[in-house]
């Protein structure tokens, strides 16, 4: 097992929201974790980046309890998180925002294979975003969000992420840029890169993870592989908490 | 004409240390909200290092690299002992405890030199004047100028040029999403309590050079400068420290120039109300923003 969470309760001040919540991640595997808004996701994804300490429960990477790890270390054991809002520093140029993202893969890979893995994925990322190389001194604010969205993804690869953390990254994005920020997804997923992607829109997930869960108040209520959840009518049940055999028009006041 | 490039200068000068003495202060504050009053007590502390070393018959091109050392190590110490604790605490925690730091160093400097003045012997070089055509300016006044410019092009480059400038700069502008780069906020913050440090030491050595004298309540003056600079600029950017700075610099020797002698006493009073009117107009001051490392 790569990642396991195992009964995560995280919270703020008295309010639980997160209640006793696992999740586990193979090594090469996607995936989805779906929920309204509200229901916790992203109190998860900070949990699992360490920006949040659990009430209860822990974290495993490798089998290696990492649940009081503080967030700026987990970088350097290859847990990146592309955040929701996406996190861009506005003061700092592309290239900067860029490699600021490897800063702690000094440590866990030597100074020099750092330094030619880090050129390496910036150059990759040039590839993959080629606005970001074009305007690579300009600075991380003058992007649009579809582009911010981009450097965020960009960031976290040059982690040289074992685990790429990825929160609702189309929300607030055209139709057209959310798929293409799927299609560079796609693309990582292909070569075999772990994913954990928490989403509030199913469908897109649904597409490319492997397996998926869903998210309710904190409890997870539904997990299942993607390809039988997206055929599944407990999926609208879990997430919406309708009973898909009741018509709506009957059950209208 | 000549009188008119001598206030220039003038002002360059005395503009020069205020815009380090902001910087100094502005940097901390960026990282951590901590707005130091126990900056002050900084440079009183690099005088009083000066002056030992000077005593002790070290040549003055040794005192300076002393001072800055010692300086740096102080800030550093103070930093790890009295606010690192305090990552993440409340404006107001890290207010109180800037003032306890205030109490603590100046009393020890109150116990080992007591109350009186000390002077500061300088070489005889730092008293004589400079004559660049017609116009005569003191040596001190060129080598001010010429210390802001290479501390203010030195830390640019650091900021502007290296990584970690670059954290330095993320972890002003978003600490969390920082650490999720691995940037670890406790390092951050001793670099820049390093760098204010020894900014510390350059001024203090230019403060008291130029007033020749000090008493461990000799902080006052110097913070006073320093925090109308920092507002006048805008508070946590490094931009507008270096404004506010030169701008108080400006200010202060057109007052010295224009007014009467009658009203020289009321030059505090006016520098006051001209930030005041300042902030009415430009709340976030002259470089227009709150809270940015640029």
């Amino acid at each position: 097992m790569l990642l396991a969470g195992e009964n995560l309760v995280v919270g703020y001040g008295s309010t639980r929201v997160l209640k006793g919540f696992s999740l586990s991640l193979q090594e090469g595997e996607a995936l989805a974790v779906l929920g309204a808004n509200g229901a916790g996701k992203s109190t998860l994804m900070m949990t699992l980046a360490g920006l949040l300490r659990p009430w209860e429960g822990s974290i495993k990477l490798d089998g290696r309890d990492i649940t009081r790890l503080p967030a700026d270390e987990r970088p350097g054991l290859g847990i990146a998180l592309a955040p929701e809002g996406r996190g861009i520093f506005t003061t700092l140029s592309i290239e900067e925002n860029l490699l600021i993202g490897a800063t702690g893969v000094k440590k866990r890979l030597g100074a020099a294979e750092a330094r030619r893995r880090t050129q390496q994925t910036l150059e990759r990322v040039y590839g993959m975003f080629p606005v970001l190389g074009k305007r690579r001194s300009s600075r991380g604010s003058d992007l649009s969000g579809g582009q911010q969205q981009m450097l965020a993804i960009g960031r976290a690869l040059l982690a040289q992420p074992r685990v790429l953390l990825m929160d609702e990254p189309c929300l607030g994005l055209a139709p057209k840029v959310g798929n293409e920020v799927y299609e560079v997804l796609r693309e990582l997923r292909a070569e075999g890169q772990s994913i954990v992607i928490v989403e509030e829109s199913s469908r897109r997930a649904l597409d490319f993870v492997d397996r998926a869960c869903v998210i309710k108040l904190g409890t997870k209520v539904l997990e299942d592989r993607a390809s039988a959840m997206k055929e599944d009518d407990r999926l609208v049940e879990a997430y919406f908490g309708i009973d898909p055999g009741i018509d709506p028009e009957q059950t209208a006041l | 004409m000549t009188a008119f490039i001598q206030h220039v200068v003038d002002a360059l000068s005395v503009g020069s240390t205020y815009a380090l003495l902001a910087l100094g202060l502005t940097l901390v504050f960026s990282v951590m909200n901590l707005i130091n009053f126990a900056y002050g007590m900084m440079l009183v502390w690099s005088g009083y290092i000066a002056m030992g070393v000077i005593n002790a018959g070290v040549p003055f091109v040794l005192t300076v690299p002393i001072v800055i050392i010692f300086a740096t190590a102080l800030s550093v110490a103070i930093g790890w002992v009295a606010f690192r604790p305090f990552i993440g605490a409340p404006p107001i925690t890290l207010l109180i405890t800037s003032f306890g730091v205030l109490l603590v160093i100046q009393y020890i400097a109150i116990v080992i030199y007591g109350e009186g003045p000390r002077i500061l012997q300088l070489p005889a070089l730092f008293s004589k004047d400079a004559h660049i055509g017609a116009i005569r300016v003191p040596v001190l006044e060129l080598i001010t100028i010429g210390t802001g410019i290479v501390v203010v092009a030195l830390f640019y480059a650091l900021l502007q040029r290296t990584s970690f400038g670059a954290q330095l700069r993320a972890a002003a502008e978003s600490p969390n999403v920082a650490r999720l780069m691995g940037v670890k906020p406790d390092r951050v913050l001793m670099i820049a309590f390093a760098i204010s440090g020894a900014i510390a030491g350059v001024v203090g050595l230019l403060w008291f050079a130029k007033v020749g004298a000090l008493t461990p309540r000799s902080d006052l003056n110097p913070t006073i400068e320093a925090f109308i600079a920092v507002v006048l600029g805008g508070l946590g950017s490094i931009r507008g420290a270096l404004l506010g700075g030169l701008a108080l610099g400006a200010l202060e020797t057109l007052m010295d120039v224009a007014l009467p002698n009658s009203a020289l006493g009321y030059e505090q009073a006016i520098v006051f109300a001209v930030v005041i009117a300042l902030l009415i107009l430009r709340p976030s001051g002259l470089a227009g923003t709150t809270r940015e490392a640029t």
